[in-house]
């Protein structure tokens, strides 16, 4: 009887254990409760960066010095000078979202057809002076890594250069950092 | 039980749960909860404008604690008919801030309609 009694709370302790080291998947939309990796960039780390970088732009006024508004402005190239293979998207769509939202600047397309069709316009419409930003952007995402003893450091440093394109001089240039420490990944930054 | 160590456990209790009271202080503007809400001065708010029309708001928070500590803080902007504005960057930002010193915690809207905002200081530690 009281083997039989052990034998059950064994296995209720077995299950109640198992259920509690198990998380079944749901959605997350609190970046505190997002993964937060020692050595990679997270997901929250992009938009962390560019919420530092647009803070940067938008307080030096840089914007304003274009002749007309909003001024034409292209992402050119952000090097990936990191040993993670990433997207820069991640960071320049939220940048290109910010600087749209604030009707300063008005995005060139990458689109074959759509620059195809406004040629086609410009050209029935006796226009052919080309379509020139004012402003370009470019940049450079870096990592440098440290450690003591079994902590590990990784730092990503994300720079961005905004050109002046008829002077070709850097109107704007900035810098966001994030550096994250620990001994191991953790689940979420709550601490 | 010894009643010593009873009264011990029965005072250590009550101390334990009065600190860890998720107690929330909140203004329409600015909330927080944690420590936060009994040892993070808010001493300054300034609002101003850069780039011409966008609303830049500067928080000054004091640690009134005796030792280092860190909190998030996520800002979020509102039109004048109260609308939250969409932000590509929005969302938590974690600040350590050493014991009896400040930290200004800043976030610019994108949005030239924005005209207010909401400041939330939670507890990280």
């Amino acid at each position: 009887m009281n083997l039989n009694l052990f034998c059950l709370s064994l296995a209720a302790a077995t299950v109640v254990s198992a259920t509690g080291c198990n998380q079944n998947a749901r959605v997350v939309t609190d970046d505190r409760d997002k993964i937060v990796s020692v050595d990679q960039i997270d997901v929250q780390d992009w938009s962390n960066a560019a919420d530092q970088v647009l803070q940067q732009l938008f307080a030096s006024g840089a914007l304003e010095t274009a002749p007309t508004k909003p001024a034409r402005i292209e992402v050119t190239r952000v090097v990936n000078d990191t040993a993670q293979r990433i997207d820069t998207d991640l960071l320049t769509q939220k940048i290109k979202i910010a600087l749209q939202q604030s009707g300063k600047v008005a995005f060139a397309s990458s689109d074959a057809r759509a620059n195809e069709v406004a040629d086609y316009r410009e050209f029935k419409a006796g226009e052919d002076a080309p379509r020139l930003p004012f402003f370009v952007i470019n940049g450079k995402i870096l990592e440098i890594r440290a450690s003591a003893g079994s902590t590990k450091q990784s730092s990503f440093v994300f720079q961005l250069n905004l050109v002046n394109t008829v002077e070709s001089v850097d109107a704007w240039s900035g810098e966001a950092e994030v550096t994250k420490q620990g001994t191991r990944n953790a689940k979420n930054s709550r601490g | 039980m010894n009643p010593v160590i009873a009264r011990t456990l029965l005072v250590a209790t009550v101390f334990l749960a009065g600190c860890f009271a998720n107690t929330v202080t909140s203004t329409s503007q600015i909330r927080k909860d944690g420590w936060l809400s009994s040892h993070a001065n808010v001493r300054v708010v300034r609002e101003t404008k850069v780039s011409d029309d966008l609303l830049r708001i500067d928080v000054e928070v004091e640690n009134t604690l005796p030792f280092d500590t860190r909190f998030n803080y996520k800002f979020e902007f509102f039109d004048a008919e109260g609308r939250l504005l969409f932000s590509p960057v929005s969302g938590y930002r974690q600040e350590q801030v050493a014991a009896g010193a400040f930290s200004t915690v800043t976030a610019t809207a994108s949005d030239p309609r924005a005209a207010d905002f909401r400041l939330t200081l939670t507890n990280a530690d």
